[in-house]
């Protein structure tokens, strides 16, 4: 079955918000290599007033592979080259979780269950 | 022997159809749950490896016998090269998944015994 046009398309769709000290970028989607420049653009483009403190929720991530894992170590690099903290929102039983136990970078990136537990 | 086959131009926006082509394929094929998420991830890595790697088409086969499941890839780049800014290897994230995982060339070939 040969496909010439007409693929699928999820956006991925990233929204921000405060708490406390941390911005938190709310992520939704899929992650992978068509939309990982898009989170990795987002965070790049972040110029806050004080610390960058980023919590990245991808609660609502239904997919992730090593492009989207890419984009997340990106960012992660950018925020500590400007002195800042990153830390993963996401479940244990989550896709980003899982990818990040089966590739033994869990404990290189900083990950808290809910956005609760940043308080 | 039952299974389906699917071509598409190496565009990372295939990733969702590719994903879902060996979803619908490995449920009807009854593959077991835990390996059809793999398999979604596999065929997204295969993707990227294409993409990544200058190939104009990739072709995904998913097929079942009596024995269990085989995926066939072909046109899927350099699984040996490392995804921009991770310290591995694709070929070992797919030899985790799937230690069957077998590279000839441009064709990929992934094997299970496993049939629910």
């Amino acid at each position: 079955m040969p496909i010439e046009e007409g693929a699928a398309r999820i956006e991925l769709v990233i929204e921000d918000r405060t708490m406390g000290t941390w911005t938190v970028l709310a992520v939704a989607g899929e992650l992978d290599l068509a939309t990982a420049p898009g989170l990795r653009e987002r965070v790049r483009e972040m110029t806050p007033d004080g610390a960058l403190q980023v919590a990245l929720d991808l609660t609502g991530v239904g997919f992730v592979d090593s492009s989207g894992l890419g984009a997340i170590v990106a960012c992660l690099k950018h925020v500590r080259e400007r002195g800042g903290e990153l830390v993963l929102v996401a479940p244990d039983e989550s896709p980003v979780a899982k990818l990040l136990s089966l590739t033994g970078l869990e404990p290189s990136i900083a990950r808290v269950l809910t956005v609760d537990d940043l308080r | 022997m039952s299974g389906a086959a699917v071509d598409v131009p190496t565009d990372p926006r295939m990733g969702v159809t590719l994903r879902a082509f060996v979803t619908a394929v490995a449920n009807d094929l009854r593959v077991p749950a835990e390996q059809v998420e793999d398999l979604a991830l596999a065929v997204s890595e295969l993707l990227a490896s294409a993409v990544e790697g200058g190939s104009q088409r990739l072709r995904i086969e998913l097929i079942a016998d009596d024995e269990g499941w085989t995926l066939r890839a072909d046109g899927i780049g350099d699984l040996g090269a490392e995804p921009a800014d991770l310290p591995y290897r694709r070929v070992d994230l797919l030899m985790g998944l799937f230690p069957s995982v077998s590279v000839d060339g441009s064709n990929a070939t992934i094997r299970s015994t496993t049939i629910a």
